[in-house]
This record gives C-alpha cells, sequence and structure tokens, in this order.
C-alpha cells in the first residue's frame, strides 16, 4: 500500500498559477476538447502511468541568458510539424501550451486552432509565433493573465520586451516534451526547431514515450534545483472525468451481463450452486468497481469547480468594486473613522 | 508551526468543525515518505476566529502540526499521480505542499471529505469582539506578513504602467488588470513589505476584515455592488470572504502602490487631482469630498 513519491521541490509558485491559469483558459475559450492540465508532483514512473495518457510534458523555469547546449536542432522537422519561436518574453506559458496543442495527432483542437495550424503551416519557426500571438482568440486567453496592454501594437510588446531582458534578468522560459510521429522532441521556444531525443515507439497514449522522458526532465529538474533555479511541471492529460465517465459505462454494461446470466441460472433448475457463488463475487467486484469511479467523478467534478472559482477570481478585476466599495463608505462618513481607527492600531 | 503547548489546550476552547482519520507524509530529502502512523486530520476554528488544519498523533493524542488556514487560500484536492488514496493541501500564496493519506475505512467517503475539507477552509472569518480579535488577528497576520504574498507588491523595480484610462465602471478599470497583475509578476525575489509608515496608510490597513465587518450592516453593498463581483452577488459574508482573498488582497496592494506612484488619472474617479498628495489618505480625504459634492449638486437640483 504504501507508496513513495520522488519530490519535485522548489516549484515556482508564480509560474505555476500563471500558467494553470492561462492553460486552462485557452482550453475553454479556444473549445479544446477533451484535455486537462495536471500539476506534477512526482517523476516516478508509476506515478507517472496513473495519470496516462498524457500528451505532453512542459516544463517552465526561469532562464539565464548563459545557458549553453551542444545540441543539434533539427532546422527542417516533419512538415506536420509545428514549431513555433518564442517572439514575446511574457508569452511563454501560452506557447507552452499551444507547441503541445498543435502537434499532438491524439487531441480535438477545435476549429480555431485547427485553423490557425493550416494557416501558418508553411511558415518559418518566426513567423509561425507571430502569427499565434496575433490570434485574436489566443491573445484574448492570455491577456487575461500575463499581457500587458492588450490593444497594444506588436512593436510596443517587443520593447517592452527587451526592456524587460535588459532590467530582469530571470526571464521565464519553457520547454515542452512529446512524441510526435515515432520520435521523442524537445521543444524549446527560444532555438531555432525542435531537438529530436530519439526514436520513440509506441503509442503517444502509452507509456513508453514517459519512460523515455524521464531521466531527461530528472536531469533538468536536478540541475535547477542545484542552482537554486525555481520551475514548475505540469502535464497535459486526457480529461479525467471524460476517462472516468467511459470506465463507469463499462462497469454498468458488465454489470447488465452479470445480471443477465443470473437470471438464467434462476431459470435453470440444474443450476449449480458454484456457477451463482462465481457470479455473486463478479457482481459484487463491478459493483465496487462502479462505487469507486463514481466516487473518482465525483472528485473531479468537485476539482474541476474548485479551479474555476479560483480561476475567475484570479481574473476580475476587483478595480471598480474597491472604488465603489469605497465610495459607499464614503457616502456614508465612514471613511475617516475608518481612517482614525487603523491609525490608532497599526 | 509545530506547537507541543497547543498539545495541552483544552479541546473545547476551539470549536472543531471537522475530522477524520489520516496519516501524513514527509519529505526527506527528496522523497515523499508516508508516515506510518494512525492520524487524525482536524479542522478547527480557533478562539481568535481563524480556521486551524491540524493533524494529530491518535495513538498519543498530541497534536504535532498546527497551520493557519486564511480563506480562498489552499485546496484539498486528491493527488491523481497516485493510486492510492493521497490528499494535498496546496496553497494559493506560497509552496507550502502537504500531503495525507485517507485512515478512514470507507473510500466512498473521501469525495465527501474532500469536499468538506474546502468548504470549511473557506468560511470568512468570523469575529467577535472587534477591538480584541483585531488585536489577536493582527499579530497573526504579523507573524504571517514574511509568507503573505499580499504584503509584497512595495517597492518594484518597474513601475512601467500604461497611463491608459478608461471608464471605471467598465470591466477593464482604471488600471487594468493585466497592470496589476504585471506589477506582481515582476516580484523581485523574497517578500518585499509596502513602505510603512514614511508613506502612509495603505488601503489594506483600512480593508481589514475586522474593521469592516461592523459596517457592513449599515452599507447598501447588496445593491450597489453586486454587478462588480464574479458571482453576482455581495452579501455580507461575501465581503468579509473577498478582503481575506489573495488574488483580492493583491489587487488592493498593486492599487495603493499605484497611488503612490501617481501613475494614475484621477479624474476618472471624479476626483479633483489639486486635492491628491500621492498618498492614500489623500486619496480619500479627495474621494469623499466628491461624493459629498456630488450629493449636495443632487440635493441642490431636487
Amino acid at each position: 500500500m504504501f507508496i513513495i513519491l520522488n519530490w519535485i521541490y522548489k516549484d515556482s509558485l508564480t509560474l505555476r498559477i500563471i500558467c494553470l491559469g492561462v492553460f486552462t483558459e485557452i482550453i475553454q475559450q479556444m473549445q479544446v476538447k477533451g484535455v486537462q492540465v495536471e500539476e506534477l508532483y512526482s517523476l516516478d514512473i508509476n506515478s507517472l502511468d496513473e495519470i496516462r495518457p498524457v500528451y505532453g510534458l512542459i516544463l517552465l523555469y526561469k532562464w539565464r541568458p548563459e545557458e549553453k547546449d551542444s545540441r543539434v536542432v533539427i532546422m527542417e522537422p516533419n512538415p506536420n510539424f509545428f514549431f513555433a519561436s518564442q517572439i514575446i518574453n511574457n508569452a511563454c506559458a501560452t506557447q507552452a501550451m499551444l507547441s503541445v496543442l498543435l502537434n499532438s495527432s491524439s487531441i480535438d483542437i477545435g476549429s480555431e486552432l485547427s485553423e490557425l495550424k493550416k494557416f501558418a503551416k508553411e511558415f518559418p519557426p518566426e513567423l509561425k509565433g507571430l502569427a499565434i500571438n496575433n490570434n485574436e482568440a489566443i491573445r484574448a486567453a492570455h491577456n487575461t493573465f500575463a499581457r500587458p496592454d492588450p490593444t497594444s501594437t506588436m512593436e510596443e510588446d517587443e520593447l517592452a520586451a527587451a526592456k524587460n531582458v535588459e532590467e530582469d534578468d530571470d526571464v521565464y522560459h519553457y520547454i515542452s516534451y512529446l512524441p510526435v510521429d515515432g520520435i521523442l522532441y524537445e521543444l524549446d521556444g527560444l532555438k531555432e526547431g525542435p531537438i529530436s531525443l530519439g526514436q520513440c515507439l509506441g503509442e503517444p497514449e502509452g507509456i513508453e514515450w514517459l519512460r523515455m522522458v524521464q531521466p531527461v526532465v530528472q536531469e533538468r529538474i536536478d540541475r535547477y534545483s542545484q542552482n537554486e533555479i525555481r520551475f514548475s511541471l505540469l502535464a497535459v492529460v486526457k480529461n479525467r472525468k471524460e476517462l472516468y465517465v467511459a470506465e463507469l459505462k463499462e462497469y454498468q454494461r458488465e454489470r447488465e451481463r452479470i445480471l443477465q446470466q443470473l437470471g438464467g441460472l434462476q431459470a435453470d433448475k440444474y443450476a449449480e450452486k458454484s456457477s451463482y457463488e462465481a457470479l455473486d463475487r463478479s457482481l459484487s467486484e463491478v459493483n465496487t468497481g462502479i462505487e469507486t469511479v463514481s466516487q473518482k467523478i465525483v472528485m473531479e467534478e468537485e476539482k474541476s469547480k474548485n479551479w474555476k472559482k479560483e480561476n475567475m477570481r484570479r481574473k476580475h478585476n476587483y478595480v471598480p468594486f474597491l472604488f465603489n466599495f469605497l465610495k459607499i463608505l464614503a457616502d456614508k462618513k465612514k471613511l475617516k473613522p475608518l481612517i482614525d481607527k487603523a491609525n490608532r492600531d497599526p | 508551526m509545530t506547537s507541543i503547548d497547543e498539545a495541552f489546550l483544552p479541546v473545547i476552547q476551539q470549536e472543531i468543525m471537522l475530522e477524520f482519520r489520516a496519516g501524513k507524509m514527509s519529505l526527506q530529502g527528496t522523497r515523499v515518505v508516508p508516515d506510518s502512523r494512525k492520524g487524525l486530520v482536524r479542522i478547527v476554528r480557533g478562539d481568535e476566529g481563524l480556521v486551524h488544519f491540524m493533524w494529530l498523533d491518535r495513538n498519543l493524542n498530541t497534536v504535532e502540526d498546527d497551520q493557519i488556514v486564511f480563506p480562498d487560500e489552499a485546496l484539498f484536492e486528491k493527488v491523481n499521480q497516485s493510486s492510492d488514496r493521497v490528499y494535498i493541501l496546496k496553497f494559493d500564496s506560497d509552496d507550502r505542499k502537504l500531503f495525507f493519506w485517507m485512515q478512514e475505512p470507507r473510500a466512498e467517503g473521501d469525495a465527501e471529505l474532500c469536499s468538506s475539507v474546502n468548504q470549511y477552509l473557506n468560511q470568512p472569518i468570523e469575529f467577535q469582539d472587534e477591538d480584541e480579535l483585531a488585536a489577536a488577528v493582527t499579530d497573526e497576520l504579523e507573524d504571517m506578513a514574511e509568507d503573505n504574498t499580499s504584503s509584497r507588491a512595495g517597492n518594484l523595480v518597474v513601475p512601467n504602467l500604461s497611463t491608459e484610462v478608461s471608464d471605471v465602471t467598465s470591466s477593464s478599470g482604471p488600471v487594468k488588470l493585466a497592470d496589476l497583475q504585471r506589477i506582481l509578476n515582476n516580484l523581485s525575489a523574497g517578500p518585499v513589505g509596502i513602505a510603512g509608515d514614511e508613506e502612509g496608510l495603505a488601503l489594506g490597513d483600512i480593508l481589514k476584515p475586522e474593521l469592516i465587518m461592523p459596517l457592513l450592516e449599515m452599507l447598501p453593498v447588496q445593491e450597489r455592488l453586486s454587478s462588480h463581483l464574479p458571482e453576482g452577488h455581495c452579501r455580507a459574508e461575501d465581503i468579509l470572504e473577498l478582503l481575506q482573498s489573495p488574488p483580492f488582497r493583491q489587487q488592493i496592494d498593486a492599487f495603493t502602490y499605484v497611488l503612490r506612484t501617481g501613475q494614475i488619472d484621477l479624474t476618472q474617479f471624479g476626483i479633483d487631482p489639486s486635492k491628491f498628495k500621492f498618498t492614500v489618505v489623500s486619496f480619500l480625504e479627495a474621494l469623499e469630498d466628491s461624493v459629498s459634492t456630488q450629493s449636495k449638486d443632487a440635493m441642490d437640483e431636487a
């Protein structure tokens, strides 16, 4: 029964919150079906197995310019491959999410993103990056959380971004990992192209690519932890509730079958007691299964409800509320007494 | 966090809201390892009005962990990465993560327990006697100030705020939400407090639940403020909860910063900018003046 998790420590709160927020926003607004984002606490292969199918991993961290990498970049990957350069520093969360969504063969990305993918298919990486950043729906989703003025021009953003880099050594950076057409890739928006980590057999829904990617990510995480670099690790997985609902249906079908068999036995006066017992046992197993998976469904609904609530609060602009609240207080002449009281007990 | 003394406090002083059997897990190096002891998670409202999330060793009946949790700060959820009944208590305001494993015999009850935990953790703080508790709460809050994100928005390095302003009543607001978020994103490492006495009162000093609560009865909050809240309703308990929630407090702090650095066009608030001296207090005074002028005009017209 006892579980041991390899702890992913030193995770970055801000990154995690902003990225989970942006990811959820993008999924919802772009009407991407059947996926959700899980925060990872462990890289144990067993714990990765638990949340399968995993469509991609996203590692986010604070990047320093001196990082050197001698690995070869693939300049002309597979034409189906969508590799976009990271144009705007603040857009890393969005790009991270899209790099997985636009390259995964297993996800229904909705019409908006399909159009974008088709439109930008022949573009070089920088233009792909621009296309992403200029897409209205994507901007809207992203701006809710992290961008400066949503109506500013690209130029202003670039200037702002450049300024950020000069003044602020720490720039958020992302790397995604996912298998595409039998090869495991590392996608880094600041490089010129994707990096191949080798051939990777098996379905994207399977465990092979996870086994392969695990030591690669582990190595990075170890390095970051040693250097006090804060990071966050997220996984794009199949929507859990959908998985459980499918499982529930299976169980219910099985239950039907068993009940029918039991009915058959009852009608048969030569039926053996042992057959009854066997079917009874199966029935009880299936019932337990139904109970367990129903619980899991309730749990996911609860999680989703909590997340929506948190997200709503996070993106809500409270300034109008704040101002109007202060006005009411002013109206009722409660401001001065409040100020006095606050000054009295600092 | 660990308080041996509290183990001997008579339990009757605290209101037990929920308890259930669960073991805890501890971090050993890089591994999270289950502690095999029989344990109890107990959620309690202390006599200072704050919610405590505690873990007890069931055999020794001692309190080993005691976390104070503010509303809207933490979430208790099942860890999908484990096939066992592992749960995590994670916080919005910092990196703390606490893992637990259920020891209740019936797994079927887990979902309900989980939901109850979240409900109790997010109840607004109840303030009974205003003055006494204000003191107690302030002490607690000062202890937490190191960790509390809401005190971080001062002394920022990159005040590149857009001074673009729009209608106060629209959802984009005079200071765009994204700008406030950007201020907060550009935090330097480590908590930074808002410059205290030199710059005077901060908005957060006035908008404290214990100061606001006694006033709520006489304020028309439901009529005038519901439309400004995401859930569309505004009851007294919503305001109390909001005043304690990290996203809201972050925005108050960012707004204080914006006021002090003059990055805002006050005419949009209907305020005479000549009265404003880059302090929160002068802003509030100017606001009160403008409001009384408005109502005076209305009366004159009538």
